[in-house]
């Protein structure tokens, strides 16, 4: 008797975050649905809203930065060279 | 032949396909042998690809597949003396690849010298599809050559992912392409035993599935496939995974040999070495003679960061005071592609310098932008700025003064600069913004540099690497027919 072939193993499901972002995406390609969440989408990439420019640690540093070029540059106009 | 036979050197196909090579025959010389491939123009390249000395010993394969957006029914292949007996050409869907001898319409390596009755060198084959893998492939290029006896050397045109303008082609690789390849010649080069190893930065995916098969990377007479890494890899565990079916994988900087071992990404099921090496990573012979006499002072322009507008204005401010305080130096901004140039990059650049400046005023005349080579500038260079680029190794390896500034307004907003800062933690070269101004540059530091940058006989242990994997035990061959 000849042996039982041996069942094909499932396909191993796709995590749940991958599947929902591939539908996310699905949705945001159907011509009704898609407009307001690429929409959204592109409101999410708006450099000027970005919390993160809101964290004091944030607002320091650059603060920081500028005061330290806007001095080297008051000294270099003052003295012609540093 | 008759009325039907399609011309000599015109490949198998759909009667619609076919008319079109009884349109635009292939260009052939005084003797015959085809110059480029036949085809409407449009199609393909529009000059000889094989014009130049690219590999010496082997001979113009001509195996190109149209230019991007590789179609199936462009696949065409005219190789020199090449084709059955009734004179059509290979077509590489009609190739055997079981037999050992596919004839899959390229050039043998030595086909001539073979003839001739002299020994048979295999080419390596380096791949490269757009300017970081370019550079990867020249500079990897310059390193075999410099090993004890170099093979032979094509660097092969990848389509499938293609990201190169004209500009950069000719400025770089003004000789051309030994020849051109699409997703699937390249899957039929991985079983081609005329090659003796395919070397890539980027493991491309008909690539990757090819050598995934446990059988075929068994098997006997097959080109050794060897990954290195794209360049600095920030994260570097999604880089070992692609290229964890390579036979050999390059990886930088030593320390993360132990790091891959560890984290049991390799495969084990095959013969597989993993070294320690890139050919933009050699270690410095020293600082450059006339370092000294140099006034130029080179930032390197990275396509993503800074990634914002307001942190490339003050990027671009800081080097504007730069030049404004050392009227005796040139301050050159060296990008890397022009803008509106390379679209198809992985890496797209939002804000470009060029476009930046245009906006701002009062800038200082010793504040210039170039397009130059890396290799051109590092010819002059007196210093090198660079943000988060693998610029900064290449400046490292020139024995030149390196700034790494990470401390840009809105660095918080970029993601490549704390991986940035890691990778460069403990070389001393990270920069703030005071020493920056002032020109304040450290040495880098020694042992870092050593565990970064690799000794300059990569070339010679890359062969070494291939000569290994043709000996090594546990071949698979073919069963008789």
């Amino acid at each position: 008797m000849a042996a039982k072939p041996k069942p094909v193993p499932k396909p191993k499901p796709r995590p749940f975050l991958t599947r929902a972002m591939s539908a996310l995406y699905r949705f945001s390609r159907m011509a009704l649905i898609g407009v307001p969440l690429r929409l959204a989408a592109r409101i999410r990439k708006i450099e000027v809203i970005q919390p993160a420019h809101l964290y004091p640690a944030h607002i320091s540093h650059n603060r920081r930065q500028n005061g330290v070029l806007a001095e080297f540059e008051r000294k270099a106009a003052t003295t012609g060279k540093t | 032949m008759t009325d039907s036979d399609p011309p000599p050197g015109s490949p198998r196909g759909a009667p619609a396909y076919r008319a079109m090579f009884w349109l635009y025959p292939a260009e052939t010389d005084a003797a015959g042998n085809p110059l480029v491939p036949a085809g409407p123009p449009g199609f393909g390249l529009s000059v000889p690809i094989n014009a130049g000395p690219q590999g010496a010993g082997v001979a113009p394969a001509g195996a190109d597949e149209g230019a991007e957006g590789y179609d199936e029914a462009l696949e065409w292949e005219t190789p020199e003396g090449g084709g059955d007996d009734d004179g059509e050409a290979a077509n590489p869907r009609d190739m055997d690849l079981s037999d050992g001898q596919p004839d899959d319409g390229f050039h043998r390596a030595g086909d001539q010298e073979a003839e001739e009755g002299v020994a048979v060198r295999k080419p390596v084959v380096i791949l490269f599809s757009d300017d970081s893998t370019l550079f990867f492939a020249l500079r990897l290029r310059d390193v075999l050559r410099e090993a004890e006896d170099p093979p032979p050397i094509d660097l092969v045109w990848y389509l499938g992912e293609t990201a190169l303008s004209y500009r950069q082609m000719a400025l770089l690789l003004p000789e051309g392409p030994a020849y051109s390849v699409g997703p699937k010649t390249l899957t039929s080069m991985v079983r081609s035993p005329d090659i003796a190893a395919i070397i890539t930065s980027r493991v491309y995916k008909p690539l990757g599935s090819a050598i995934r098969p446990v059988m075929f990377r068994l098997k006997a007479n097959r080109p050794c496939v060897i990954a290195f890494q794209g360049g600095l890899d920030f994260f570097p565990e999604n880089g070992y995974r692609h290229r964890r079916y390579c036979d050999a994988i390059f990886i930088t900087p030593q320390s993360s040999i132990e790091t891959f071992h560890s984290l049991r990404i390799g495969d084990d099921a095959s013969w597989q070495e993993v070294g320690f090496g890139h050919p933009s990573f050699l270690h410095p012979d020293g600082a450059p003679a006339d370092l000294a006499q140099r006034r130029d002072i080179f930032f390197y322009t990275q396509a993503l960061s800074p990634s914002t507008r307001r942190g490339r204005l003050h990027v671009l401010r800081a080097l504007a005071s730069m030049a404004r305080a050392n009227p005796d130096r040139t301050v050159w901004i060296k990008l890397r592609h022009l803008p509106n140039e390379n679209q198809k990059h992985l890496h797209l650049e939002k804000y470009d310098y060029p476009g930046l400046m245009a906006q701002m005023t009062d800038l200082p005349e010793n504040l210039k932008i170039t397009a130059c080579t890396m290799d051109e500038s590092l010819e002059t260079a007196a210093l090198g700025i660079t943000c988060t680029s693998t610029a900064a190794i290449d400046v490292l390896r020139a024995g030149i003064p390196t700034m790494v500034y990470l401390d840009f307004v809105d660095n918080y907003r970029d993601p490549l600069v704390e991986p940035m800062r890691e990778v460069f933690e403990g070389s001393k070269v990270i920069t703030s913004l005071e020493d920056l101004l002032h020109l304040r540059h450290h040495d880098p530091d020694p042992e870092w540099l050593a565990d970064m940058l690799c000794p300059r006989d990569l070339g010679q242990r890359l062969l070494d690497a291939v000569a290994r994997f043709e000996t090594r035990p546990f071949q698979l061959t073919e069963a008789p027919k």
